[in-house]
């Protein structure tokens, strides 16, 4: 891209497994808190995996002022409820900026995961009038959908919990959703980032909401295997390790206000970190498996230190994907290697996914999240479960056994999805 | 300097419409609508869900594939496939072309077919503890139903089965998402990012469907929708020199009215009053968003008002979602004997609008 205006990164928060807002986060990141546990939102008697890392603080009241049919869609999809709640949560800190944009130059990215019917709302509907027929199945659904607006019950658009916070704040540029299942929120920052560095917009509000700890989700993810399984929930993720058996399941959302550098200077608004750029490409290989050769994700790693003008050696942390699936973390670790040469052997990098669990579609806002506050920190978090590693340490710095104290200027995130989606993105504190 | 933009290759696949030539018979009358009627929930129905596919294409996905591919994901792969070869792309450049999907709902194929819902609801109404519906609902799921409902396949099946591997993304999922991945290759072949760009969107529409967007209309007499899928191939200026290609048409102008959608607002604007200035430099408009026919007429009456010629493909196929402005585009196509500049303009439930102007290019 010629002549790019600078993108920075004014605000951000996040609620997770970890805790709700930033302080709350770090404080758990610190002491290497493990929130996985028996799921208490539904019962999961007799599923292959009973645990997952669970956003345990209520929620409800951050949404008890809104309208019923916007508290009815919150109550039957987590997705949502989670982005209305991390709206709530930084409300105030989005009006300040959003209200000082020319509204057509302000937009919304959102990274948002697959849509999951209630299957227990629906189970009420059907023992009271199911019999069994395709067409009483249709009856219920519709009886439970019936509804005087524009939110349903049962089946809402993904462009959700966009349009529910461009309404909020009065974002008419564009209000996007972003679908790339574990890159879905990576992607849309890093689309955020292209919109402002080509100047079509001031600010953008990016960021994702997801989870996968409902009954569809568990049973499809454990039927492909890849949802570890362990009588320790908290040892459960192993990412990096030889015995690593899958990842845990897990929920969050998160925003972040990016604006371009023209909007700051004619606003006198003081940024945190600057997004220097970002990598995005696809693997072209298989829609379960990522590329053996790593060649997409390598691809990826290289093509945002290039976007950002960053060498690999100037790079201070990795926040890897790490999901501690048997597929993905050696072939993520040979990109790495491939991507950044020697530079590799020295730059410490971890993933967080041991701690809060893989959020899919809001797994690159957490991460940013997490990234941002190592990095305002001077925090360097190791893989917590990790005792013996894929990679000889000679080759690479997998940050292992304890947390490390060291000042992070410039950094990498990266996801990696099915279907072979690979996106980083680089930072700088500022 | 700013690069122009132009389709050179497209592709098209919904009921009744393998090429673009099919869009012409359609708009006419000449040809019938394909849609099958439907009793949903106490509403009458018509839903266009039969995609002339060829079996015997060397782009049909291997049996391995077709477990895990929707029909419209299948579609759409196979016409980006024809489209590549179509369009000569030399296999060296593929690996670094952007692909912007737009993509529908994903959850047709359980909720169309109503199989494994209604197995799944049969087993929970005979389950005398969670524990029990747990195992039940267990031994019920497909093995790979996190694969079919994953809602970036339609990307991941092109880049697969084509090489491309650039920049990326899938947007979702009202019929505004074509717009917006329709942008995102304007922008990059605009600002000099790539030559050229894979553009498009894959719409299942059907019963999931119906039940996600009922609420919004209070009147649903007459509902339509189709699967469809439509990708355009865009060019630079300076690429379609350098190739010698004759492009099907420019890319002049997109936009999006500039207003924040509501969630709850009655939906009181003026269908395409934000573009009414536009209007008067355009001979024909061609309009989509209606899933419905007392929106269809609401949104015709308001085209008619201000464009000098206004169509739809809501009589032949309805509401085909992401894929609305594509068709629109190549229904644009199918009219070149319309002179001057053409309109697409799409309406997303949400009352999000969006106009693209098109142009045909001189001999």
């Amino acid at each position: 891209m010629k002549n790019r205006d600078r993108v920075f990164l004014l605000d951000y928060d996040l609620i997770s497994p970890l805790g709700v807002g930033r302080r709350e986060v770090f404080a758990n990141l610190a002491a290497n808190a493990m929130p996985a546990g028996r799921i208490q939102s539904f019962f999961p008697d007799d599923l292959p995996v009973e645990y997952a890392a669970e956003i345990r603080a209520p929620v409800p009241h951050w949404y008890a002022h809104e309208a019923e049919a916007v508290q009815m869609a919150a109550r039957h999809d987590r997705k949502f409820e989670l982005a209305v709640v991390i709206y709530q949560l930084m409300e105030e800190r989005l009006k300040r900026v959003t209200e000082r944009a020319d509204p057509q130059r302000t937009g919304i990215i959102m990274g948002l995961g697959v849509d999951v019917p209630p299957i227990e709302l629906l189970q009420r509907g059907i023992d009271r009038q199911f019999d069994g027929t395709d067409d009483s199945f249709a009856d219920v659904i519709q009886m439970i959908n019936r509804s005087k607006c524009r939110l349903s019950a049962v089946l809402n658009p993904y462009d959700l919990s966009s349009v529910f916070i461009a309404e909020k704040l009065g974002l008419a540029g564009f209000q996007k959703t972003v679908l790339t299942a574990c890159a879905a929120s990576t992607q849309a920052m890093a689309q955020a980032y292209a919109a402002l560095a080509r100047g079509e917009m001031d600010v953008v509000v990016a960021g994702g909401s997801d989870s996968i700890i409902n009954l569809l989700a568990l049973l499809s993810f454990s039927r492909l295997g890849v949802l570890a399984s362990s009588a320790e929930p908290g040892s459960a993720c192993k990412p990096f390790d030889v015995n690593r058996s899958g990842t845990l399941a897990g929920e969050a959302a998160g925003l972040c206000v990016l604006a371009s550098e023209s909007f700051l200077r004619a606003t006198g608004l003081e940024p945190m970190f600057e997004l220097l750029g970002y990598g995005n490409t696809l693997d072209a290989y298989n829609i379960a498996a990522p590329d053996p050769l790593g060649t997409g994700m390598k691809r990826a790693f290289s093509a945002a230190l290039h976007c950002a003008g960053v060498r690999s050696d100037q790079v201070d942390y990795i926040n890897l994907h790490g999901t501690g699936t048997r597929s993905n973390d050696p072939v993520e670790i040979d990109a790495v290697v491939a991507a950044f040469g020697d530079a590799a052997k020295t730059i410490p990098m971890s993933s967080t996914k041991d701690r809060h669990g893989h959020a899919i579609a809001a797994a690159g806002i957490q991460e940013l999240a997490v990234l941002c506050l190592c990095m305002e920190h001077d925090f360097v978090p190791c893989n917590v479960n990790l005792r013996k590693p894929i990679r000889e340490s000679a080759e690479i710095d997998l940050v292992m056994d304890q947390n490390r104290n060291a000042t992070i200027r410039t950094a990498v995130t990266t996801n990696f999805a099915f279907g072979g989606v690979n996106t980083a993105l680089v930072l700088r504190r500022n | 300097m700013p690069e122009r933009v132009f389709v050179s290759a497209a592709t098209v696949k919904c009921p009744g419409v393998s090429e673009i030539a099919d869009l012409a018979e359609l708009l006419s009358g000449r040809k019938e609508p394909p849609l099958q009627r439907f009793q949903l929930a106490g509403d009458e129905v018509l839903l266009g869900e039969d995609v002339p596919l060829d079996r015997g294409s060397p782009f049909y996905p291997p049996r391995r594939n077709q477990k895990v591919m929707r029909q419209e994901v299948i579609a759409a792969t196979m016409g980006v496939c024809e489209l590549l070869e179509r369009a000569e792309v030399p296999a060296a450049a593929k690996a670094d072309i952007p692909l912007f999907v737009a993509s529908g709902l994903s959850l047709e194929r359980q909720a169309g077919d109503l199989d494994w819902f209604s197995k799944a609801f049969r087993a929970t109404l005979e389950s005398s503890s969670s524990g029990e519906r747990n195992k039940r609902l267990g031994q019920l799921a497909p093995p790979l139903l996190a694969l079919r409902t994953l809602t970036n396949a339609t990307s991941s099946f092109i880049a697969e089965q084509t090489g491309v591997a650039g920049n990326n993304t899938t947007f979702g999922n009202t019929s505004i998402s074509g717009f917006y991945a329709l942008k995102e290759g304007f922008d990059a072949v605009v600002s000099g990012q790539c030559s050229l760009a894979l553009v498009g969107a894959a719409s299942r529409g059907g019963v999931a469907s119906y039940f996600m967007y009922r609420n919004f209309f209070a009147d649903a007499r007459g509902w339509r929708e189709s699967l469809a899928t439509a990708f355009l191939l865009l060019e630079s200026e300076t690429s379609l020199h350098e190739r010698g290609v004759r492009p099907l048409c420019e890319l002049t102008v997109l936009r999006t009215a500039p207003r924040p959608p509501s969630l709850t607002r009655p939906d009181e604007e003026i269908p395409f009053g934000a573009f009414a200035d536009d209007a008067s430099g355009a001979s024909l408009a061609l309009y989509s968003g209606a899933f419905c026919r007392s929106e269809h007429q609401r949104f015709g009456e308001a085209v008619a008002t201000w464009w000098p010629r206004a169509e739809s493909l809501f009589e032949s196929l309805g509401n085909t979602g992401p894929a609305n402005v594509f068709l629109g585009i190549l229904a644009g196509l199918a009219r070149a004997e319309q002179p001057g500049p053409l309109d697409c303009l799409d309406r997303d439930p949400y009352a999000r609008e969006c106009l693209v102007r098109t142009e045909q290019v001189p001999p």
